[in-house]
């Protein structure tokens, strides 16, 4: 059976969703699948900075909420959810990979644009070039920042997520959630400002 | 609020990046996925069920031997402590039952006239004691009876009763003889072990009680018998129990055959005793 969207499901909210899915109703969960892979993936790899790491890790999510449907409650967001469970997969993916310190050819190849899909009719090929490398500075920037701030930092300043989910998703208070990332854009700019600089 | 509005060219940075798209393959990899995941589940649902037959075989796996040998001696240890004491408890019950048996046959040998010699005893002393009668010389024919009963009359129940209980028959008399008790220490209504007469008997009772109590409230001032009366009162079996309780059984079951003769005798008896006391 392919993953097809239902129109049934369309209007339906994340939270209804998951609880057609819990009645196994498995085109509830190809809704779901449909409108979270875009922004899973893209999350995923500015948490991991490799492309293909990230849609085995966006993988991973989706089998394990087929899997584990049933320990949803509708508690919290399916989003909040759904983020945590996406967030302590890379997690134990980075630890992984730090005991295996494995290395991408594409972090050696500064001109290698297939990492980032730019849409070519807003930029010109010269912006398109510029924008290109300083994305590529910035997302190493990001993949040198700690671990706390590179979530927070994320899921803020990227994924546009609100404090008080970011709150839940980390399980953090929401005055350290601001402060991580205050700091966390700190040092982002400082990071910046060694690794690139702009054209004056 | 100011945290927020801090760096934020930077965060304008990070909104500007471009966003990742999942692949055209993406959708149909997650189904192979999901696909084999179905699969393996099924196969698991399969493996168990029919796991019955291979269940004895990983039961008796070799990992599993020495947990089965010590469960398994486990298991009958407390099975045999448990039939153990069960049959403990058995054989203490049977015994308690065994006791109680005994205390019901001792009660009731007296009826089948089959009791222990002191049971015996203490029932020809409070038949003594009650009624006062001569004892078995009477059916003998002796007429130095009623010496001997009038002084007998005389003992309190008390000591008749401690003396049957700790002796075996012979108790020494007041003036130093010895009294078989076994023998001879038996009532005017027992003299005679008739069923019949036992009937007939105790409408006497009353009178004999009566009397009984007359002698009680007198004083002893009875004429002390001597030696040679109570000799002969022992060697014929007057009111201490003289002769022996073979002679005296031996005695009484002929007397069955003349009931008569002992009504007559106890009233004479009775009749000479008053005599004595007015």
């Amino acid at each position: 059976m392919l993953l097809k969207s239902n129109s049934v499901y369309k209007g339906y909210t994340d939270e209804q969703l998951i609880a057609e899915f819990q009645k196994d109703k498995v085109e509830a969960f190809n809704e779901i699948v449909l409108r979270y892979k875009d922004k899973l993936i893209n999350f995923l790899f500015r948490y991991t900075g490799n492309r293909e790491e990230a849609e085995d890790l966006a993988q991973d999510t989706f089998l394990k909420l087929y899997k584990s449907k049933h320990l949803y409650k509708e508690i919290a967001k399916f989003s909040t959810w759904f983020y945590t469970i996406a967030i302590n997969i890379a997690k134990t993916n980075l630890r992984k990979k730090k005991n295996y310190s494995s290395i991408s050819i594409s972090d050696f190849d500064p001109d290698n644009e297939k990492d980032f899909d730019l849409k070519a009719d807003v930029l010109t090929p010269e912006e398109t070039a510029q924008a290109g490398i300083e994305n590529h500075y910035i997302q190493q920037a990001i993949n040198s920042l700690d671990e706390k701030f590179k979530e927070v930092i994320i899921l803020r300043d990227i994924q546009d997520m609100d404090y008080e989910e970011i709150a839940d998703i980390m399980k953090l208070p929401l005055g350290t959630v601001k402060s991580r990332i205050n700091r966390g854009r700190e040092k982002l700019k400082e990071l910046l400002e060694e690794i690139y600089k702009p054209n004056s | 609020m100011e945290h927020e509005n801090e760096h934020l060219d930077i965060r304008e940075k990070l909104l500007r990046l471009p966003k990742i798209q999942a692949d055209e393959n993406f959708l149909k990899r997650l189904q192979i996925q999901i696909d084999i995941l179905d699969s393996e589940e099924r196969t698991r649902d399969v493996v168990e069920k029919g796991s019955v037959s291979g269940y004895f075989k990983n039961l008796f796996g070799a990992r599993l031997m020495p947990a089965l040998g010590i469960t398994s001696v486990i298991v009958v240890a407390v099975l045999v402590y448990f039939v153990l004491a069960d049959k403990k408890d058995s054989v203490v019950n049977n015994l308690a039952g065994n006791k109680n048996q005994e205390t019901i046959i001792t009660k009731e040998k007296p009826e089948d006239k089959k009791t222990s010699p002191q049971n015996e005893t203490k029932e020809l002393a409070k038949n003594d004691v009650n009624t006062q009668t001569p004892s078995t010389n009477s059916l003998n024919g002796n007429k130095t009876e009623s010496d001997n009963i009038s002084k007998d009359k005389t003992a309190p129940k008390e000591k008749i009763q401690e003396l049957t209980s700790k002796t075996e028959g012979v108790v020494s008399d007041e003036r130093g003889g010895q009294i078989n008790i076994r023998g001879g220490r038996t009532s005017e209504n027992n003299i005679v072990l008739d069923k019949i007469k036992q009937q007939v008997e105790p409408t006497k009772k009353p009178d004999e009680k009566q009397t009984e109590a007359e002698k009680k409230d007198t004083p002893k001032t009875e004429a002390p018998m001597t030696s040679t009366d109570s000799e002969k009162s022992i060697k014929e079996g007057g009111r201490g129990g003289v002769t022996d309780p073979t002679k005296s059984r031996s005695s009484i079951k002929p007397k069955k055959k003349e009931p008569n003769e002992v009504i007559d005798i106890n009233k004479s008896v009775l009749e000479s005793l008053r005599d004595k006391l007015k």
